[in-house]
């Protein structure tokens, strides 16, 4: 594998960190919510994937949007049964409930599906690839990363054309205000989770089909979409994608050149960018945030 | 003018020097008590953190990892005593955790959290990697360096003391003038800044201290079982269980992380058997008490009684 084929696949593989990100970010963003579960969740899309297969004959694409109303469900659920009685100031209480569901769902996993590696297998599609000018690249990551892409402009969408989602972004800047012009609040929240959710649901699923995964990958994954997040400026759409792109490139290249540390090198780039951050440079490179 | 109830001192003292007594008198599993007493002093030093300055911390297993690699090494190569590598671990997580305050100081609330998270999780990969600490198969500790009739009761000696020196330091530095203002700052982060507390600067502190008690903890945990490795090491665990047993017990007090302990052993023993059910159970906790009881149990107890064992708080004249 060349260097700049390691280069695309950290590309469609950052897409789906976009993503995982973006649903951490919008929780944060709206509600003032960390979600320590978030990677959990994840991986319970990953398992509710693998699960529908087998047992049901629906087809792959079917099962996605299954996968993705469930997790909405979810996330609606858990934001109006408890995260909204948790709200205001203080970020602890809401960080403790979501670590401790964390905790529940992760053991839940191992009870239910055993500690091993699963993987989604989607037939002949896994390892079709294209070919141009001497790189081949699979056509798995690059349906992933196109729908990615589609997802991403859907939220933007949504989040500029439509009433439920500038009351998102009402909510954000002074949910007190928002409720002056009729919104209920809380139902705001309990949408604004579910999405979240489903968005990283989404990326959980298709991330599954591009690598293997066990119940506690949940961790990895909430530290790769909380990177994301930092590298890419809170409060952007765009410097979400950005920041999954970079951090997706880094983690394949670092894989590339030492095959055990791949997560080692997200982890120093994001030290890097917040060192970057700190230092006199940041309002230079500090590009692209609000 | 305030001052702190200076008569009620002897109640707390006799008190931890009978439980020290009857830990050191009675017939019981040393090895136990061992865990115990560390996990203990563990969760002391990040209640000092986390309940006093409000930094949220879900990354002090890296001093845990970190404590147990540097006594390992400081033993196997320079030939120095167990016990007085503990000092090594110590003085290795504090500038450790200035280095890591260095890259953490911007990042408060949720980015704390989750930042020396990171920082935990990259110190574990790194260890995994690093062939002179053997990389993922870990270290075993020379066995010419201890005596082994008397190792048990060593350690156990050992983490009685570091729980020992840590409830009474914890509690000497909340009746100091520094212990005021940690109190100030959990109370009231803006207010206390507003009237000239240092807050950066105090919170530093106690982010070094309960670095430096985590380091000698995981050390003598680790020199308890004579071998260590990154996933065991630095495994998350070691943070949930802290932030089980202080969430339970009660956020912001000396006596909250003492209840929450005796809850956590007791259901773990209770839980023997039942494996996995135990972690689902302490998550299950975790997730109910801020929601059903946000002060924990002692915060319960202290609303309804004004009890206070450790009398940190002050009367004004």
């Amino acid at each position: 594998m060349s260097y700049i084929e390691a280069i695309l696949n950290g590309l469609t593989l950052g897409g789906l960190y976009g993503l995982f990100g973006l649903g951490l970010a919008l929780a944060f963003g709206i509600m003032r919510i960390v979600n320590i579960a978030h990677g959990e969740f994840v991986v319970l899309a990953a398992y509710l994937g693998v699960t529908l297969l087998a047992v049901t004959p629906l087809p792959l694409p079917v099962v996605v949007v299954v996968v993705a109303a469930a997790a909405f469900a979810l996330g609606w659920a858990l934001q109006a049964t408890m995260l909204n009685r948790l709200l205001g100031p203080n970020p602890v209480p809401a960080m403790v409930v979501t670590m401790g569901l964390s905790i529940v769902l992760r053991n839940v996993l191992v009870e239910l599906y055993g500690a091993d590696i699963q993987s989604i297998d989607i037939g002949p599609l896994q390892n079709m690839g294209i070919g141009f000018a001497g790189l081949s690249i699979g056509l798995l990551p690059i349906l992933i990363f196109v729908i990615s892409v589609i997802l991403f402009i859907s939220v933007n969408l949504l989040l500029t054309r439509t009433t439920i989602g500038r009351a998102f972004r009402a909510a954000a800047d002074d949910h007190e205000i928002l409720e002056t012009l009729g919104f209920n609040r809380r139902r705001i929240y309990n949408a604004a989770l579910g999405l979240a959710v489903a968005l990283s649901a989404v990326a959980g699923l298709l991330l599954a089909m591009r690598s293997s995964f066990t119940p506690f990958s949940g961790v990895e994954r909430l530290l790769i979409a909380f990177e994301v997040v930092i590298i890419g400026g809170l409060g952007s759409l765009r410097g979400c994608f950005l920041g999954g792109l970079f951090l997706g490139v880094v983690q394949v290249l670092g894989l590339k050149l030492y095959p055990n540390a791949g997560p080692l090198f997200g982890h120093l780039a994001f030290f890097v960018v917040l060192l970057v951050r700190q230092s006199n440079l940041g309002p230079l490179l500090a590009w692209g945030r609000k | 003018m305030s001052t702190l109830l200076r008569s009620s001192l002897t109640l707390p003292a006799l008190g931890l020097a009978a439980i020290a007594a009857a830990l050191i008198l009675l017939p019981i599993d040393r090895r136990l008590a061992m865990e115990v007493l560390l996990v203990l002093a563990m969760a002391q030093g990040w209640n000092l953190l986390c309940g006093y300055t409000g930094l949220l911390s879900f990354g002090h297993h890296a001093f845990v990892g970190l404590g147990a690699y540097v006594l390992f090494v400081t033993v196997n190569t320079t030939g120095l005593s167990p016990a007085w590598s503990i000092l090594a671990a110590a003085l290795v997580a504090l500038v450790v955790g200035l280095a890591m305050w260095a890259l953490l100081r911007k990042l408060r609330g949720p980015y704390f959290s989750i930042g020396i998270w990171v920082l935990a999780d990259s110190l574990r990969l790194l260890f995994a990697q690093w062939e002179w600490v053997g990389s993922s198969r870990g270290i075993v500790l020379n066995p010419m360096s201890i005596d082994a009739a008397s190792f048990a009761d060593t350690v156990f000696y050992l983490a009685l003391g570091l729980a020992l020196v840590t409830v009474f330091g914890v509690f000497a530095l909340l009746r100091s003038r520094t212990g005021l203002a940690l109190m100030a700052i959990r109370d009231n982060e803006a207010g206390a800044a507003s009237v000239g507390i240092a807050v950066a600067r105090n919170q530093l502190a106690a982010f070094l201290i309960s670095a430096v008690v985590c380091a000698a903890a995981g050390a003598i945990y680790y020199l308890s079982v004579l071998y260590v490795d990154p996933s065991g090491a630095f495994d998350i665990d070691w943070q949930i269980r802290v932030l089980f047993i202080v969430i339970v017990g009660g956020l912001g007090s000396i006596e909250g992380p003492i209840i929450g302990i005796v809850i956590y052993f007791g259901l773990r023993e209770l839980f023997r058997d039942a494996g996995d059910l135990f972690l689902i159970f302490q998550g299950l906790t975790a997730f109910l008490v801020p929601l059903i009881m946000p002060g924990g149990i002692w915060g319960l107890i202290q609303s309804r009684t004004g009890w206070q064992l450790f009398p940190t708080r002050r009367v004004a004249q």
